[in-house]
């Protein structure tokens, strides 16, 4: 008797504790009315949060994705601001969920339209398919571009101090000199620092000829912590980071297994004293090689078109907020206009960034070459 | 000098409760807890801030004690090794006597390591930047060799589930060239970065015993009952005559171990377990219930505390993964944490100096005196304690990556493997290590080997890669002996 009134106390538990945790579980939103094309519906509807702090999510719990897994780099930081301006602005309750890309691309396509459920990520969403990190299942076209909330334009290269370059320029330079010398790179695979190194690789290829890119390997993998680690160990000659991580590695006092430079970021950084990678004349296609890494809101493809004009209004508001512009000039990243927030032009910008991206891709060699 | 108030004591008694709340919750971990806090902390100032989320910190190394010695189940990873002596004395009805050698001890280790981040700190940055790849590859290979001495008269199946389990670790996305390895297609969706550690964990612990108690009907019955036991099975300071080395010791492996970024808090409490049993005089006692084990455990995760903070201050990079999510309440606030933030910032060094050892003391007062009330779970009738068991794994295990269902598969899948461990004899306890150690193993293996262009011989060419060898073959040589004389005296026993 004892053990027939165990399982059926074990199993009513679980069945509750499981229906708890279904995929998409929560109240569904009976008024969402999925619209086909969402984002025009979304330009093309009046912006419905007049009043700060209304909006139909008000009061509803949003669980706002990000596509990494760290509580301390820019997706987090830049995710968490705009989920705490956002949320006074819609008067929802935002959390930020540091789940990672793969798991945040999974969600958010099967996640329900109703705005409870968003992604904020830089372009690594429609990078990591360009790569094959993760299936075309979570191509562009299967979610909804929302708009724009932010660019960070601080991602750079850095070396140890006493390396004998100090500038893409400079490494190249030490390949032709030392012909029997490899320079590594420690790049994340599906990352912006990927597309980043693979548009130095193929400017090199091009410039220089294959032997002196063939020089130039590729170690993948890490965390900035992690990759810093590697370049204190000398296990990797070159890593790619954000300058707000770096530089305060630049500064006198340092001790010198720790002391770095920093070098080509891929976009100018206002109030960092560095060149870009455009500066040391670095171009793809014959245009010089710019890239910041956006970030946007991703939602499922059948958003609710409402729900998503009201997205976008409020964060036209929030981009003109002063505080939500000094905070994030703190961090050195950029404020947007409310012309780029719109969900239309997000979505353009978006998907020609996507078409730069897999040029880049398409041409630069796979990770088994690079790490060869 | 540092600033301390009202706020501040509360916010750390805040803290260390909900602390410990969480690391008692199988599946709830310290860095869950600083991570769902970390949002809050924009309502305060740093300095209080960092009360808050360092006692969530002390509090969640600390309450993975409870369920690992009341019932068996590993409240965090870093815990594993509590319940190798934790749950026998608990089944012998010493459990509150368990949990004060634990909570005593957890103290003594973050006090110790408080005292090597105040006074060491330049020091120990210094030595931790000594160790390379190289040097963690290796000292993650001492560590696995604690399977051999675990193994207890069967060594070859321990090893075998333990080189098993660092095969399952390696399951998902190989990084390297972005290929999936020993992933079904169906589940490439879900298994990019592997099983993850605490369904596995949970599965193996809790879930296995379940069905195991459940296919034998759950007579599990406590030898003593309190007013039964004898004066031996209550708690006295005098269970730590003799254990100073095992103290010290502990704590220092502890703190050394979270100085080393990467290398973690169950690597900690493996080895300093490893060690206290190495170095005992009765080696064969440690896993049948006795404080020894309880001692190097407790104190070394705990250790951790202060030498995962080491790193973080003073070259800006984390030593664990909770302290990972706490370099974010600086950066937040505005502050880089690195090589001259101590130099720059002495108010807030001294206030995190201060804050700790309020914590520590925050958390013995909260845990020592309550905690022979809670010590009564283990009087709960089995039918009623498992359910709730079960329900608390499933949420736990769901909570892992933020609520996704195939963590609760795995949890249940483990539990069955792990049951099936049981049926054929394969010791669960050294396929989990080997699943924790895999991945770094692999990690440091292939940054040696790829920064020395492929030579092995790059783990043979570093003084301090000598000495660590020299502890692997010693350890690997007496757990040989080790299994021998267990298999003998079982010999001489059946004779």
């Amino acid at each position: 008797m004892r053990k027939i009134l165990a399982s059926m106390l074990a199993a009513t538990m679980a069945c509750s504790a499981l229906a708890g945790c279904t995929v998409g579980g929560g109240s569904a939103s009976s008024s969402a009315a999925p619209a086909g094309d969402t984002s025009s519906a979304a330009s093309e509807g009046a912006a419905p949060a007049a009043e700060s702090g209304t909006s139909s999510l008000k009061g509803s719990n949003v669980r706002v994705l990000i596509g990494s897994t760290s509580t301390s780099g820019d997706s987090y930081m830049i995710a968490e601001l705009v989920n705490r301006y956002l949320s006074q602005e819609m008067g929802f309750n935002g959390k930020v969920d540091a789940v990672g890309n793969a798991t945040a691309l999974d969600e958010i396509v099967n996640a329900k339209g109703d705005g409870k459920t968003v992604l904020i990520s830089h372009d690594i969403t429609f990078m990591s398919v360009l790569f094959g990190t993760v299936g075309e299942q979570y191509a562009l076209e299967n979610m909804t571009v929302g708009p724009r909330v932010g660019q960070n334009p601080g991602g750079c290269f850095g070396a140890a101090a006493e390396s004998p370059y100090a500038s893409l320029g400079e490494v190249t330079q030490y390949l032709i000199d030392n012909p029997t010398e490899t320079v590594s790179f420690n790049i994340e695979s599906g990352g912006t620092s990927h597309l980043c190194f693979a548009a130095y690789y193929l400017w090199v290829q091009e410039t220089q000829g294959d032997e002196v890119a063939s020089r130039i390997k590729a170690i993948v993998g890490g965390t900035t912590a992690e990759k810093l680690q590697r370049l204190w160990d000398r296990n990797a000659d070159v890593i790619y980071g954000d300058t707000s991580a770096f530089e305060q590695y630049t500064q006198e006092g340092v001790q010198a297994q720790l002391k770095m430079t920093m070098f080509d970021s891929c976009d100018t950084v206002p109030g960092v004293e560095i060149n870009s990678m455009a500066d040391t004349g670095i171009t793809f296609g014959g245009e010089p090689f710019v890239f910041s890494k956006d970030f946007c809101m991703y939602f499922p493809k059948d958003m609710d078109a409402n729900v998503l004009a009201e997205y976008e209004a409020a964060m036209k508001k929030v981009c003109e907020n002063a505080d939500f512009q000094a905070d994030m000039a703190k961090l050195y990243y950029t404020v947007l206009t409310p012309d780029e927030v719109g969900v239309e032009a997000s979505k353009e910008f978006i998907y020609a960034k996507r078409d730069l991206c897999k040029q880049i891709i398409d041409q630069a060699p796979s990770l088994d070459t690079l790490t060869a | 000098m540092f600033d301390i108030g009202v706020l501040q004591i509360l916010v750390t008694i805040l803290g260390v409760v909900v602390g410990i709340i969480f690391g008692a919750i199988p599946g709830m971990t310290a860095t869950m807890a600083v991570a769902v806090f970390l949002p809050m902390t924009y309502a305060y100032d740093l300095h209080t801030a960092l009360y808050l989320l360092l006692g969530l910190y002390v509090g969640g190394i600390t309450g993975g004690l409870v369920p690992a010695i009341l019932i068996n189940i590993p409240g965090t990873p870093s815990s594993i090794t509590t319940t190798f002596d934790g749950y026998p004395m608990a089944k012998r009805g010493a459990g509150e006597r368990a949990l004060k050698i634990g909570i005593v001890s957890s103290f003594l280790g973050g006090m110790i390591s408080l005292v090597a981040l105040w006074l060491f700190t330049p020091l120990l940055s210094a030595a931790a930047l000594k160790f390379s790849s190289v040097e963690k590859f290796l000292i993650i290979l001492f560590a696995l060799t604690v399977i051999a001495a675990l193994s207890k008269g069967q060594m070859l199946r321990g090893v075998f589930n333990g080189f098993l389990g660092v095969l399952v670790s390696l399951m998902g996305m190989f990084s390297v060239n972005n290929s999936f390895r020993m992933v079904p297609s169906f589940l490439q969706s879900k298994m990019q970065e592997g099983f993850q550690l605490l369904p596995v964990l949970i599965g193996l612990f809790a879930i296995a015993q379940i069905f195991e108690e459940a296919e034998e009907g759950m007579r599990f019955k406590i030898e003593k009952v309190n007013d039964e036991m004898d004066s031996k099975e209550k708690f006295s300071f005098r269970d730590f005559k003799g254990q100073g080395v095992n103290v010290i010791r502990s704590a220092f492996v502890g703190t050394f171990m979270g100085v080393l970024p990467g290398v973690g808090g169950s690597a900690a409490s493996i080895l300093a377990y490893a060690q206290a049993k190495n170095f005992s005089k009765h080696p064969e006692l440690l896993g049948t219930g006795v404080p020894e084990g309880i001692v190097a455990s407790e104190t070394s995760n705990n250790g951790l505390t202060g030498g995962a903070l080491i790193p973080l201050l003073s070259l800006g990079i984390p030593g664990d993964s909770t302290t990972a999510v706490l370099i974010s309440a600086f950066m937040l606030q505005g502050i880089q944490v690195g090589p001259l933030f101590i130099t720059q910032n002495p108010e807030t060094w001294n206030t995190i100096l201060v804050a700790l050892l309020l914590c520590n003391i925050v958390m013995f007062l909260c845990m020592f005196y309550p905690i022979k009330w809670i010590s009564k779970i283990i009087y709960i009738p089995r039918q009623r304690l498992y359910p709730v068991i079960i329900m608390i794994c499933i949420v736990g295990a769901y909570a892992t990556k933020n609520g996704r269902i195939f963590d609760v598969w795995t949890l249940l899948a483990f539990g069955l493997v792990g049951y099936i461990f049981g049926k054929i004899h394969l010791p669960a306890s050294c396929f989990l290590i080997g699943f924790i150690l895999g991945k770094d193993l692999e990690n440091y293996f292939i940054q040696s080997v790829s920064a020395s262009k492929g030579s092995l011989m790059v783990f043979f060419t570093r003084p301090i890669g000598w000495v660590i060898w020299l502890l692997i073959a010693a350890s690997i040589a007496y757990a040989i002996i080790d299994n021998r004389n267990t298999k003998k005296r079982e010999q001489q026993k059946q004779a």
